[in-house]
């Protein structure tokens, strides 16, 4: 069964255009079998052979065999064509042109003209989107007006209906009956244009395994059953970090391979069904003492080698011939996590001198991040303004931090998106009955 | 040889009757096969792991699946994935939630005020955080509630028991027998219907959880209550350098909370400690005397409503509401009397 008995096997084949390859693969005793059942790659290893050829090869010789055999020819065809018929739609739809795209930018709302714009227009549809703040800093209460405002015609929606996947608190349904009632964009539709809650579908999932399963199997088939536009995952960090360690690097590394994977699989929904994938994210707060010092060297932007450096004690006192090594390290740390996590957390950004204090950082680290297309952080503020009776004194409950009653601020920031500058002046917004709403510029509440 | 087999799986799951009947039945796993390319060897194999419907592989996970003899990690994929296409199962409509939810009985705290302020009482099916200082009644709402969700439904209760983690060593039998009397129930009954562990570590009281889950399983429970949730973690887990481990099982904690809400359709109830805050920064000026509850995010995202407590005049205390998916922040006063939460007097309420 050497290769010269290839002849014996199959009399018709022509082994014109592999005569190079004959003489080392009969060399080292490989058959016909061996060429169809092993690894091209360990064939190539031992006779030394160009590996492509060798592929070549046996695939004439499979088909030849095949065509000897009469089977399966058609089956092996289509196939082909299957395989060639894919290639040529999915180089179609990479042809794609732009004026095309442009026309199937569709984007879901906020029913607020202030809060639309700071994010270019809505959320967009082949893009996942994520909303991070702290608790209490009204990231579910955008959602679920997303919720509703998909269901609206453009401009504002999709006319699709939508997917809650709740993995803290089941879906708040009265709260979503009370913005249907009293949103003034929703109560002034005919009854018949108004979105309804029979088109929000909402599924709890309690632990990664149910997440996964969701997400990888049942999601795919409800958007496509269902004609959904926007799928909401309420929150994408609960599970995560109630079940991944986060205190050994091996864990950390693990976790971001399944984040990964979630935000592949999530980015390819987004794309192939033209919906709109919004998560939300929780916060952790951060620890770093190198901000305060980095935070002043950006400060002091006139000679940022040596005067800027805040004094650490070790640097004072230090030779002047050391200069340059402590600008190496300023550059380095410049660089470095810590630093650069400014730019794509939404938190220590901040051009306004606010203080270093209640940092927050996005869950899931960079590895999750790099899963995103855009990023709304919501931040919350103990307002300034203290409410005071006419003679000054300070009206409401004394005592702790929450219990001032002053009346929280809350502002919206768009960290980045690809589709429209980040913001620089964050839009402060409210909660009421009738929904999210930005406060009116010079209007400000008490 | 197959369909022998999927009626001797049907007759043991109980399906004896109507085969693949009417809209609803379920599903013999059979029709999964030719789809995806799947052989009727594979979906015998399935069957003789012992999954004998659609539904039952489609609810199944796939690490689960895969265990079963002779079939792969594509295999068990491709299966899954014929599956879904035949039971989108899970996904409910708002509408349907809804009204779900307006018949979700919420347990009365004892003060129509504070009821109101909740829309009804502590909600079941969710995790409400309640946090305060010292003497702020976050016990005494426990205790009182520890009854209250012992009444029938039209009186505001839960029909349920109630199971009651501590580990501060609060618990106080007595003041249940006061509360009790209040509302004519036999103080032998009450206290027979509470479930009473004390946690010693943060580790056991993860373990209570499993325990919980067991006898949840048996009789009906209503409420649940940890208090505190989060005492045993602040002695257990020290500095800096075991934050990460300490926020990772304290998450693992309320997820399992969660879970037993979802599951059996009872109110969690847990109490937090607060802490000074002693970071400084410019909104202490604001501030002579800052607190905030400790557990940090995983807290305050993992409880659905989060109520603060702080002192008012004489018994009365105020509560606010400082997180939650559909309540409005606001806030009300109650009072802690002899025989539990009740509404404030007069007299406290005037000047208000």
């Amino acid at each position: 069964m050497q290769m010269t008995d290839l002849p014996t096997i199959l009399p018709q084949f022509s082994t014109r255009p592999y005569t190079h390859l004959i003489p080392s693969l009969d060399r080292h005793g490989i058959t016909v079998t061996d060429l169809l059942s092993l690894d091209a790659l360990g064939i190539a290893k031992r006779a030394t052979l160009p590996i492509l050829d060798l592929r070549r090869l046996a695939q004439d010789i499979a088909q030849a065999i095949q065509h000897d055999l009469h089977i399966s020819v058609t089956a092996h065809n289509t196939s082909d064509e299957l395989f060639t018929s894919s290639g040529n739609s999915g180089l179609e739809k990479c042809n794609r042109p732009a004026k095309d795209v442009l026309k199937s930018w569709n984007t879901v709302s906020f029913l607020d003209t202030a809060l639309d714009e700071a994010i270019g227009g809505g959320i967009p549809t082949g893009y996942i989107t994520e909303i991070t703040g702290e608790s209490a800093a009204g990231k579910t209460q955008f959602l679920l007006t997303l919720l509703l405002s998909v269901q609206l015609p453009a401009p504002s929606g999709l006319s699709r209906n939508s997917i809650y996947i709740s993995t803290e608190a089941p879906l708040c349904t009265t709260r979503l009956a009370q913005l249907l009632e009293f949103h003034p964009r929703l109560a002034q539709l005919p009854a018949t244009e108004r979105p309804s809650l029979s088109q929000v579908l909402a599924i709890p999932v309690q632990d990664l395994e149910s997440q996964d399963h969701i997400l990888a199997f049942q999601l795919p088939h409800a958007i496509r059953k269902y004609d959904v536009g926007l799928v909401v995952l309420d929150s994408v960090a609960a599970n995560y970090r109630a079940e991944h360690g986060s205190s050994v690097p091996r864990d950390l590394a693990n976790r971001a391979a399944q984040l990964a994977k979630l935000g592949k699989s999530l980015r390819d929904l987004a794309k192939e069904e033209n919906i709109a994938v919004v998560v939300a994210n929780q916060v952790s707060d951060r620890f770093d003492q190198l901000h305060a010092t980095v935070r002043q060297d950006r400060h002091s932007s006139s000679s940022p080698t040596i005067s800027s450096s805040p004094a650490p004690p070790s640097t004072q006192g230090v030779p002047p011939s050391s200069a340059g090594h402590t600008e190496e390290s300023a550059r380095g740390r410049s660089l470095s996590l810590d630093f650069q996590q400014r730019f794509f957390t939404g938190w220590g950004d901040e051009t306004c001198g606010s203080s270093s204090e209640g940092l927050k950082t996005p869950a899931l680290g960079l590895g999750w991040t790099n899963q995103i297309a855009c990023r709304v952080a919501l931040k919350m503020e103990a307002g300034k303004a203290i409410p005071c009776n006419d003679k000054g004194a300070m009206v409401g409950y004394q005592g702790g931090n929450i219990w001032k009653d002053r009346r929280k601020r809350r502002f919206l920031r768009l960290v980045f998106a690809p589709w429209t500058p980040a913001t620089t002046d964050p839009i402060e917004y409210e909660i009421r009955a009738e929904g999210i709403a930005a406060c009116k510029v010079g209007n400000n509440p008490i | 040889m197959t369909q022998a087999n999927l009626e001797q799986g049907n007759e043991d799951s109980g399906f004896e009757e109507g085969l693949a009947g009417g809209p609803g039945a379920p599903m013999p796993l059979a029709q999964l096969a030719g789809q995806d390319g799947l052989t009727p060897r594979d979906i015998q194999l399935v069957i003789d792991g012992g999954y004998h419907t659609v539904e039952a592989v489609a609810y199944t996970p796939k690490r689960v699946l895969e265990q079963i003899k002779g079939i792969s990690e594509a295999k068990a994929t491709k299966i899954l994935t014929a599956a879904a296409k035949i039971v989108p199962m899970g996904f409910t409509t708002a509408t349907e939630m809804h009204a779900r939810r307006s018949e979700l009985i919420s347990i009365t705290t004892g003060s129509k005020q504070l009821d109101t302020l909740l829309a009804g009482g502590v909600e079941t099916g969710s995790i409400t955080e309640i946090f305060g200082e010292f003497r702020t009644g976050k016990s005494q709402i426990c205790h009182t509630l520890a009854v209250t969700c012992q009444l029938p439904f039209d009186m505001g209760g839960g029909e349920g028991k109630c199971l009651y983690i501590d580990t501060e060593g609060t618990f106080r039998p007595v003041r249940l027998l006061a509360v009790a009397n209040r509302y004519g129930l036999s103080g032998e009954e009450v206290l027979d219907n509470v479930a009473y562990a004390r946690a010693y570590n943060s580790e056991h009281q993860l373990q209570l959880l499993n325990q919980a889950s067991q006898m949840m399983c048996e009789t009906r429970f209503s409420l649940l209550i940890v208090d505190s949730a989060t005492s045993l973690y602040r002695t257990d887990f020290a500095g800096r350098g075991e934050l990460s481990s300490r926020q990772t099982h304290l998450a693992r904690f309320m997820r399992t909370l969660q879970r037993l809400a979802d599951e059996f359709g009872i109110a969690v109830v847990i109490t937090n400690q607060v802490v000074a805050q002693v970071d400084g920064g410019p909104s202490s000026m604001f501030n002579p005397d800052p607190k905030k509850p400790i557990g940090g995010n995983i807290i305050a995202h993992a409880s659905t409503t989060r109520l603060s407590l702080k002192k008012g005049r004489g018994e009365t205390r105020i509560c606010k509401i400082y997180d939650s998916p559909c309540l409005p922040e606001s806030d009300c006063l109650f009072a802690i009397t002899e025989a539990g939460i009740a509404d404030p007097s007069p007299k406290d309420l005037e000047k208000d």
